[in-house]
């Protein structure tokens, strides 16, 4: 593997005792829907001269020079490495033990919404409150709104609004 | 019943509606489609590497996804990027079915504000097709609303409000500002055939059940089984006239290169605002020189998107905004009318979105502060499943600068140049943005968020696109008349997003539906 690369990867994703590094995943993930600029990057980034990855700090502030000299290309590379990590099982299964979501695809089981909590629009705020536009259908619709806040429209009556 | 031949130009949100109309009233329908179906089973949304996929070639962008159906749109002019697709429903296969309604004041800005320009109609000539449009795609919400004109009760109750929902609901009790939950082109129960939301959260993404509304599912197969025929793969290069100056004819490639000509007796746009001008102004002769409905030299102009704030707030505890459709669930619209000590004109809607998946919000989601390297994780255990972002939608006003034009340096497949976006935030909406951010950041301290990030302008949401053939009743300041004709060429009807005189802070799709489908029954009425 390329030498700057793996200084790359290894200086975004350092990992942890609980969190894998970059470098134990990201190498391991094919994107075949990568863009363009991501592989572009992934190859410009390849010629760049990073310090190894024994040397930590060194390494940050090479990063952080790119950074600021190059953002398109470091930015690029970064979705790609990111890419490849956070689509990694192994990362998708800490992420669920540390976050408490469920990390599988959306699909087909979803992530049903369960309201703690019904919060409704407070009634002090219930009154009309759009903008007349000069029109008579305005004050006569609104006039109806205020004095029947609970009457239920139909189709056939809100057929009769237009003016053209 | 009439008989015409009418060929539209564009299967999305506002092509399908009106192709509907149109083929139930008897008109033989024939619409042509430079993108393929987009079959709601192909969403990656149950692919491992569905975040990746979001940013890639699943990207609303079209200069990042390089679909062979896309044509390019240059970018680097706008700080705005585009969000569109082409494909048969269009850019409603990708989008996240928000679908609030103008208000009456929105098509009189001119003569209540001082502002941009009023339309030829009004709120109360659109509100039927409204109803109609709801009635046919299935909308979610809670009719009652103080804040808006009445209208019919939602097909299904709204989306759940969710944790952050809940938190923002009661702090903007608190705080005594309107709100209501989003009424939106997403179902929670099941209706006419399609099955509830199961709340996996990336309706850009395309949906898998087809819950969220996309005008591939709901119009198309109805106006299908009215007779309308749909021919995908068909990119339009030039809309033909006669020496009369009507429109006679459209040519097309299919996906071979091979050229086509479609004769009609009436043409209909429904290419976006950014699809519509292009095609129009690629359509210039002799007769007219400057593109074809352009003698106002307006086709192009007045574009507008809406400046969208993202203002993101963290919880020390979690939210879980991964539940839930991540678009929408409740907006204020408390700052939406002229209040002149605001200091600027019109207003803005805030609305609460959930957050992302892991890799976006390892990327920094909407704005969040997260860096790369020996934190890394630690901030992302602090962020991921904690935030919610307020969108602050601003009303955009027409402005010279902004505008889209053809640009030879590229072209499409067929050879037809490329749209060039010119757009920057104009001074009313900068102002606007200041004041909508400070409401946000007010809300999300109010609902115990600790901390708050804010994006001003969120570069990528380029995915309302207006004005571009304004509706009007003056020929010298306008593309359309209030039938959607264009006044020089009576015959050639915009029904899209184009036509938009204003563009209101809310989201346009109710109102560009409700446009075509007025516009299809002024057509039969007008050959009856």
């Amino acid at each position: 593997m390329n030498a700057a690369l793996n200084s790359f990867v290894a200086g975004l994703l350092p990992g942890s005792d609980i969190w894998p590094s970059g470098l134990e995943i990201v190498f391991d993930v094919e994107l075949p829907t990568a863009t363009i600029e991501m592989r572009q990057a992934w190859e410009e980034v390849s010629t760049w001269i990073l310090p190894p990855t024994t040397e930590p700090v060194e390494l940050q502030q090479a990063l952080q020079r790119y950074q600021a000299s190059d953002s398109a290309t470091f930015d690029q590379g970064m979705l790609m490495a990111y890419g490849c990590y956070y689509s990694h099982p192994r990362v998708l299964a800490v992420i669920e033990q540390r976050c408490g979501y469920s990390a599988r695809p959306p699909q087909p089981l979803g992530h049903p919404v369960t309201d703690r909590v019904q919060v409704h629009p407070i009634s002090a705020l219930n009154d009309v409150r759009w903008r007349l536009d000069g029109t008579a259908q305005a004050e006569q619709i609104q006039q109806i709104q205020r004095s029947q806040p609970a009457h239920i429209w139909t189709e056939e009556e809100i057929s009769t609004w237009p003016t053209l | 019943m009439v008989s015409a031949r009418v060929v539209i130009i564009g299967s999305g949100a506002t092509g399908a509606a009106f192709a509907w109309r149109a083929a139930t009233s008897g008109l033989d329908v024939t619409c042509l489609e430079r993108g393929r179906w987009a079959l709601p089973e192909s969403t990656p949304s149950v692919s491992s590497d569905w975040e990746v996929r979001r940013i890639t070639d699943r990207s609303p962008n079209p200069n990042v996804r390089r679909s062979a159906a896309d044509y390019p749109i240059l970018d680097d002019t706008s700080v705005i990027k585009p969000a569109t697709f082409n494909g048969v429903g269009g850019s409603t296969v990708l989008w996240s079915a928000h679908a609030p309604r103008f208000r009456p004041s929105d098509f009189k800005v001119e003569s209540l504000d001082g502002v941009g320009a009023d339309w030829p109609i009004n709120y109360w000539d659109l509100a039927p097709y409204y109803e109609l449009n709801d009635r046919i795609v299935g909308v979610s919400g809670r009719s009652g609303d103080p804040g808006n004109p009445p209208r019919t009760p939602r097909q299904t109750p709204p989306v759940p409000l969710g944790d952050a929902g809940t938190r923002v609901g009661a702090a903007l009790n608190r705080l005594g500002w309107h709100w209501w939950p989003t009424d939106g082109q997403l179902l929670t129960e099941s209706y006419d055939g399609r099955p509830a939301c199961n709340g996996c959260g990336p309706c850009e993404m395309g949906c898998f059940t087809g819950a969220r509304a996309s005008a591939d599912i709901t119009y198309w197969p109805k106006a299908l089984d009215a007779g309308a025929q749909l021919i995908t793969g068909a990119a339009v290069t030039r809309i033909n006239t006669g020496p009369d100056g009507l429109a006679t004819s459209v040519t097309w490639c299919d996906e071979s290169g091979d050229e086509h000509l479609t004769e009609a007796d009436v043409i209909v746009m429904a290419g976006n605002g950014i699809g519509t001008p292009r095609l129009l102004l690629a359509s210039a002769n002799p007769s007219h020189p400057t593109g074809l409905a352009n003698s106002s030299h307006q086709v192009g102009k007045n574009l507008m998107l809406h400046p969208i704030a993202g203002v993101t707030g963290v919880w020390d505890d979690r939210v879980e905004g991964w539940s839930g459709n991540d678009a929408f669930c409740l907006l204020t619209q408390h700052f939406y009318e002229t209040d002149e000590s605001r200091g600027f004109a019109r207003g803005y809607e805030i609305q609460l979105t959930r957050s992302q998946g892991p890799l976006l919000s390892a990327l920094g989601g909407f704005g969040m502060d997260i860096s790369w390297g020996e934190n890394h994780h630690e901030r992302f255990e602090q962020l991921f499943g904690h935030s919610a972002t307020l969108a602050v939608t601003c009303e955009d006003l027409p402005d010279a600068r902004n505008f889209i034009e053809l640009d030879a340096s590229a072209t499409d497949a067929f050879g037809v140049p490329a749209a060039r976006m010119h757009y920057s935030v104009e001074e009313n909406a900068d102002r606007m943005l200041d004041h909508g951010i400070a409401s946000a950041t007010e809300l999300l301290r109010e609902a115990g968020a600790r901390e708050i990030s804010t994006t001003r302008v969120l570069p990528g949401a380029g995915f309302h696109l207006m004005g571009t053939a304004r509706m009007g009743s003056d020929p010298a300041t306008s593309v359309v008349d209030s039938h959607c004709r264009t006044h020089d060429v009576p015959n050639l009807l915009i029904v899209d997003g184009s036509v938009f005189a204003s563009a209101a802070a809310v989201n346009p799709t109710p109102t560009m539906q409700a446009i075509a489908l007025r516009a299809a029954d002024q057509l039969v009425d007008s050959l009856a």
